[in-house]
């Protein structure tokens, strides 16, 4: 429980960092030179209201894996354009834009967790080869 | 690791006494193996009831609310549910993988990510089961604590 409140706290941090450049890049672009301190934190619970609901409908399982990505991309979008809604973001950012940026960060998120997922995998096959070279346990001679 | 075997005709059952200069991962996988020894579970086949040690289970998988026990060369069944199972064998090495399975850690051999972001374990008899990426944090956990 402990570890998936540190990732869950890790995963916001990561995907508000990445949809933060992602904004300044496209401020940049379309002129823009400051954000705002309030959209900063207002992205922050963006984040993290995303995070948790990935959570929640990460607990089903399915077995078809673009299901999954079309059910996580679609709910992140409609939780963002609630957001957008609430806290006015569209009187500076208009959907077309908000919405490709869900994706490219939900890409982005998707990358990092693979190379997670990657490194557990190698602790994990790393720790029961050392266990096979201490000459297992519960294998007869 | 040095080991002794006594024979001693005047005990009336086995008795293991484990000497180590400090607990470490090897101390605490053979407490968990001594463990999985002693734990037993009471499975079902057509001819009866019988009690199966946890350390010659590879593992338990539901299946339509059914629960079955996985051994080398046979498949029982158990009145016991997946959580509770959990539960019980814990401390003999069994992890959850994916929803409806539990395996014995001690009879993993590796595990390989999947083309379609899925994980595939490979058991020590060759046989290979789907874990969830969820439950990878578990099996991390349950190895680091051996």
């Amino acid at each position: 429980m402990k570890q998936k409140i540190i990732n869950l706290i890790k995963n916001t941090f990561l995907t508000t960092g990445i949809s933060l450049s992602l904004l300044s890049i496209i401020a940049f672009f379309m002129g823009g030179s400051a954000i705002f301190v309030q959209t900063v934190w207002q992205n922050l619970l963006a984040n993290l209201c995303i995070h948790l609901t990935l959570a929640l409908i990460h607990q089903w399982e399915s077995k078809y894996f673009l299901l999954d990505i079309v059910i996580d991309i679609t709910a992140v979008t409609l939780l963002i354009l609630g957001i957008a809604w609430i806290f006015d973001w569209f009187s500076s950012t208009p959907s077309y834009i908000l919405i490709p940026m869900v994706i490219i960060v939900y890409i982005t998120g998707s990358i990092f967790q693979v190379f997670r997922v990657r490194q557990e995998i190698d602790f994990i096959n790393r720790e029961l080869h050392q266990r096979d070279v201490r000459k297992p346990l519960n294998k007869e001679k | 690791m040095i080991i002794r075997k006594q024979k001693n005709d005047k005990l009336s059952d086995i008795h293991v006494q484990i000497e180590y200069p400090q607990e470490n991962g090897e101390t605490q996988r053979l407490f968990s193996v001594l463990d999985s020894l002693e734990k037993q579970i009471l499975c079902m086949d057509d001819y009866g009831e019988q009690r199966v040690n946890a350390s010659d289970i590879l593992y338990i998988e539901s299946v339509d609310k059914k629960t079955f026990v996985y051994l080398v060369g046979s498949v029982l069944r158990t009145d016991s549910r997946i959580y509770q199972l959990k539960q019980q064998l814990a401390s003999a090495g069994f992890v959850q993988i994916n929803k409806a399975s539990l395996l014995n850690i001690n009879q993993l051999k590796s595990i390989t990510p999947l083309y379609n972001s899925r994980l595939e374990a490979l058991l020590s008899n060759g046989e290979k089961l789907l874990v969830s990426r969820k439950y990878l944090g578990e099996i991390k956990q349950a190895l680091k604590e051996e």
